[in-house]
């Protein structure tokens, strides 16, 4: 990496016209075929450190289509680059309203503004902040993808002469061959973020991949986790449609929230139930699986306790819930029609976990596993006897977590 | 120096030249070559007895340029250890570059220093903005084609201008698509249409298509120019024959790659009688590693598109792309809902050998959702072996009697395909499948829920409840087909003749439903049904 401060001094005169068709080719070609906003940032900075323009900082912006994260930004510094994800909370606050981003993402348009005489309160937060950390020059500009949107990069220099007319040239010069190199990245990576949010993020990969062919499947051991809220469909009937949803949505928050963090996947939101797997893999084997799903269910019915006691304080009955836990055999992948597909598991596995879940409603407990599970996790489960199953012969030994 | 004059320049270099990594020679030759290329820097050449062999190991990698032709790389073992695809050569060049053949050039980082006993080569200077209408519309012009097929036409469009003479332009896109392996498509100067077709993952199979450039291309095996002026053809694909009866001179095969590093294919073909020159190669060549972008761009906004559809749902799926994305975003709508379930099929996914069972899911699934979508409706979900969809009814007069005739319809073709192939007994892909269809109308909220980064995009509420309540009547009363009261008054409320072979099955409470309710059935055929069909499998 170049250590501006070197750098800089004696060679502030840039040759940077004439690297201008360079850095196009290399963003448009080589840098673009590398299919990933990190490399591409880096690769950009260091050529515009090479060719004169005297950076100590690049942001480069990008929306991304996910329910929680607005954008994705890069920025690169001398000691490297940062990928960052732009929470949607903060186009609601001041660091998003009035900055430079804001307007030249809305405007189209290009913003420049010396760092050395700020305004105390006209100037944004954000450029204050650049000029405390040394930054004398401050440029920001609007990218256009093609798909009609407006996107953003920033450049800053602690160079006490800021930017050379030159340099800013340059920097103009480039924003369609940005666009052409970010753009793919930027789009991977919301289609991959649409796939996560509605498939799960362990299908979201296999189906980006290109397992999108009915019948692309494969069989595995899994652990398969059942979770239902319980005499729902009754009082469905009653309740004010905007209390049921935020009641589902709350234990859904619950549930996938536990299920996530011990790396399982949410397959599918069945009416007011979650069906949820945790794969055995290279990765992670039956016992680990087994101890994830157990604790996942833990921090379920902690979770689900604590609100509960939210609702009590509004007044509001508490959510009672069961859930049911099995390993076995599955089948992960795509069935369906051949252009209306689902990725899921299915097997007899399945349904023995959804039978379980069901049979907490007759036994009255909250959660149930089998002795697939409940073997491997031994000091969290305790045996209730042998019990009938709906669509089994034999009856099975089921186990209470403790 | 103008875009149009591109050349090729290849000069002897005097004196020994060695390739310096880390202040050893890697390479050293008094043989040593120099290519000059427009708008690239100065490329020396090294006879392959310049380096030792046992350096060098090989690489898959190959690229292509079309008139230097296909470079295949080695690996090179250095001082500061294996650098990867750090030598290339163009052991079979194309007529521009013969003399640099089995000639081996260096990257930069193998070649961090040239060491010439004879000052060295005076180097050129290159201009430094290059501009042409050509290239300007490359960079910016081009992304306002919002289709492919436009793109390859405008493509065409602007390469004639640039006084090229090209006649014909293929470009073959591979696809995340559960039915299409890719689409070709295909621009035609004298018809200036751009057409598109599309090929199934049976053409990966096809001997026509793995005896073509495209293959050729595709496997990463570089890239293919013909000139079809001469008798002896290097490559000899039926394809190249085909253009030439057609009155093509030249044919230019080319990598169009992704950035996720998929190779797509370019293909051009001339018809100006000398075919392809230098310069025009030249231009291709260039605007073909930018012109990638936007088919990029728009295949993968293609395959979203495609992906959302295939597993959540046309008109969902478009509600997503269109940024419906945060849980809550919903409104409520009415709608036809319509549960399929399969019968027994807890029993048969303990009974079945397993690849047994998923062929009869799949084959469950074509019966319920092909007529579902032939009809307008959506499929929302599976549940296990069950179907919830839904036909959203619209403001406009008369659409509750519509969408519920159309759900009706579906129902009925999906079970007369049950009820012949129960008839015929175990088929040839394994036992008759018999399933209950329920089918109500009411309010539902059509939105995402879940929790906040895995959401579902559904219809949820009473209705869609009691929907899957009525289903389980399906197996209790022997029907195939069940309608609320709702859903029959909906079909009735058009006011024309009263829905046939429609009949009340009494009144029915159901779990966490109140009061009881009447409930239809429908057989699975109306009066308007074809007799003749009708005699294969008379109504019961």
């Amino acid at each position: 990496m170049f250590h501006l401060g070197d750098r800089v001094v004696g060679n502030h005169t840039t040759n940077s016209a004439d690297s201008a068709p360079d850095i196009a080719n290399w963003l448009i070609g080589e840098g673009r075929l590398h299919g990933d906003g990190l490399k591409v940032v880096e690769g950009l900075a260091t050529r515009l450190v090479a060719s004169g323009v005297p950076l100590s900082r690049m942001r480069i912006n990008h929306q991304v289509a996910n329910p929680l994260i607005a954008g994705w930004s890069t920025v690169w510094t001398p000691d490297g680059a940062v990928e960052n994800a732009i929470p949607a909370s903060v186009l609601q606050t001041s660091a998003w309203h009035g900055s430079p981003f804001q307007h030249v993402v809305q405007n189209r348009g290009a913003f420049r503004r010396r760092l050395d005489n700020l305004h105390p309160v006209d100037d944004h937060g954000v450029l204050h902040e650049m000029a405390e950390a040394g930054g004398t020059d401050f440029f920001a500009m609007a990218l256009s993808f093609s798909d009609g949107s407006t996107q953003g990069a920033s450049f800053v220099t602690k160079d006490p002469r800021g930017f050379s007319k030159s340099g800013l040239e340059l920097l103009q010069s480039l924003t369609d061959p940005i666009a052409a190199a970010m753009e793919p990245c930027a789009q991977r990576r919301s289609m991959r973020s649409l796939l996560a949010t509605y498939l799960g993020r362990g299908p979201a990969k296999e189906v980006a991949e290109g397992a999108i062919r009915r019948g692309d499947l494969v069989h595995m051991d899994a652990v398969v986790m059942f979770s239902d809220l319980r005499d729902f469909t009754a009082k469905s009937a009653y309740w004010p449609e905007a209390e049921l949803i935020e009641a589902v949505n709350d234990y859904f928050e619950i549930v996938a929230e536990a299920v996530q963090a011990r790396d399982g996947d949410i397959l599918k939101f069945l009416g007011d139930g979650v069906l949820s797997v945790f794969p055995v893999s290279g990765e992670k084997n039956q016992e680990e699986r087994c101890i994830g799903a157990a604790e996942t269910a833990i921090e379920i019915r902690a979770n689900l306790h604590a609100l509960n006691e939210h609702r009590q304080t509004q007044g509001k009955p508490p959510l009672e819930t069961g859930t049911g836990i099995h390993m076995g055999q599955v089948t992960y992948g795509n069935v369906g029609s051949r252009d209306r597909l689902d990725f899921t598991v299915i097997g007899p596995a399945v349904n023995l976990a959804s039978r379980v879940e069901q049979l907490c409603k007759a036994t009255g407990d909250t959660v149930l596993a089998t002795s697939a599970v409940a073997n491997l996790v031994p000091s969290l489960f305790r045996s209730t006897g042998m019990h009938a199953i709906r669509g089994l012969d034999q009856n099975i030994e089921t186990f209470v977590l403790i | 120096m103008n875009s149009n004059k591109y050349s090729i320049e290849i000069g002897d270099v005097e004196g020994e030249v060695k390739v310096l990594h880390g202040g050893w020679p890697v390479a050293s030759s008094e043989r040593v070559r120099v290519l000059r290329e427009t708008r690239l820097a100065d490329c020396y050449y090294f006879p392959s007895d310049a380096v030792d062999p046992d350096i060098l190991s090989p690489s898959n990698q190959k690229t292509f340029c079309p008139f230097k032709g296909t470079a295949s790389y080695w690996h090179v073992k250095t001082a500061s250890g294996l650098k990867e695809n750090g030598t290339w050569s163009y052991q079979r060049p194309l007529a521009e570059a013969r003399g640099i053949g089995g000639y081996l050039a260096f990257t930069e980082e193998v070649a961090e220093e040239y060491d010439f006993a004879v000052s060295p080569p005076e180097i050129r200077i290159e201009e430094a903005h290059i501009s042409s209408p050509l290239s300007d519309w490359i960079l910016r012009g081009a992304g306002n084609c919002k289709t492919r097929r436009e793109l390859a036409r405008m493509l065409g469009h602007k390469l004639v201008e640039a006084g090229i003479g090209v006649s014909r332009i293929s470009v073959v896109l591979w696809s995340l698509h559960p039915e299409i392996a890719g689409s070709n498509i295909v621009w035609k100067r004298d018809t200036d249409e751009a057409s598109l077709a599309e090929a199934s993952y049976d053409l990966l199979d096809d001997p026509e298509f793995v005896n073509s450039p495209i293959y050729y291309v595709s496997m990463a095996k570089g890239g293919v120019r013909q000139p079809l002026n001469v008798d002896v053809f290097e490559f000899d694909y039926p394809i190249i024959h085909e253009l030439k009866a057609s009155g093509a001179t030249d044919y230019v095969a080319m990598p169009l790659p992704f950035s996720d590093g998929q190779i797509n294919v370019i293909t051009l073909a001339s018809d100006s009688e000398d075919g392809f020159s230098t310069a025009d190669l030249g231009q291709i060549f260039e605007i073909v590693g930018t012109i990638g972008r936007y088919f990029e761009v728009l295949t993968l906004r293609k395959n979203t598109k495609t992906l959302l559809d295939t597993y959540l749902g046309r008109r969902t799926g478009k509600r997503v792309l269109n940024g419906d994305i945060r849980r809550g975003l919903g409104e409520d709508i009415q709608a036809v809902i319509l549960f399929s379930d399969l019968r027994n099929s807890t029993r048969l996914a303990e009974e079945l050998p397993r690849d047994d069972y998923l062929k009869m899911l799949n084959r469950y699934y074509d019966m319920v959702l092909a007529p579902i979508s032939e009809n307008g409706g959506e499929v929302l979900k599976f549940i296990g072996d069950a179907v919830l969809a839904v036909f959203p009814i619209s403001d406009l007069a008369d659409d509750r009697a519509g969408q519920a005739e159309l759900a009706l319809r579906s129902a009925r073709q999906a079970i007369r395909v049950v009820e012949e192939n129960l008839e015929k007994g175990l088929l040839e892909d394994g036992p008759p499948i018999d399933m209950g269809i329920a089918l109500h109308i009411g309010d539902v909220t059509y939105g995402n829920i879940g929790s906040h980064d895995r959401l579902d995009f559904t219809v949820i509420g009473p209705a869609v409840n009691l929907a899957t309540r009525m289903e389980g009547l399906c197996k209790a009363t022997g029907n195939k087909i069940i309608m609320s009261r709702d859903f029959v008054d909906a079909l009735e409320s058009d006011g024309g003749s009263p829905p046939q072979n429609v009949f009340s099955i009494g009144s029915h409470r159901f779990d966490g439903f109140g009061s009881s309710q009447e409930i239809y059935a429908a057989g699975s055929r109306d009066a308007d049904f074809d007799a003749s069909e009708a005699q294969i499998s008379p109504v019961s």
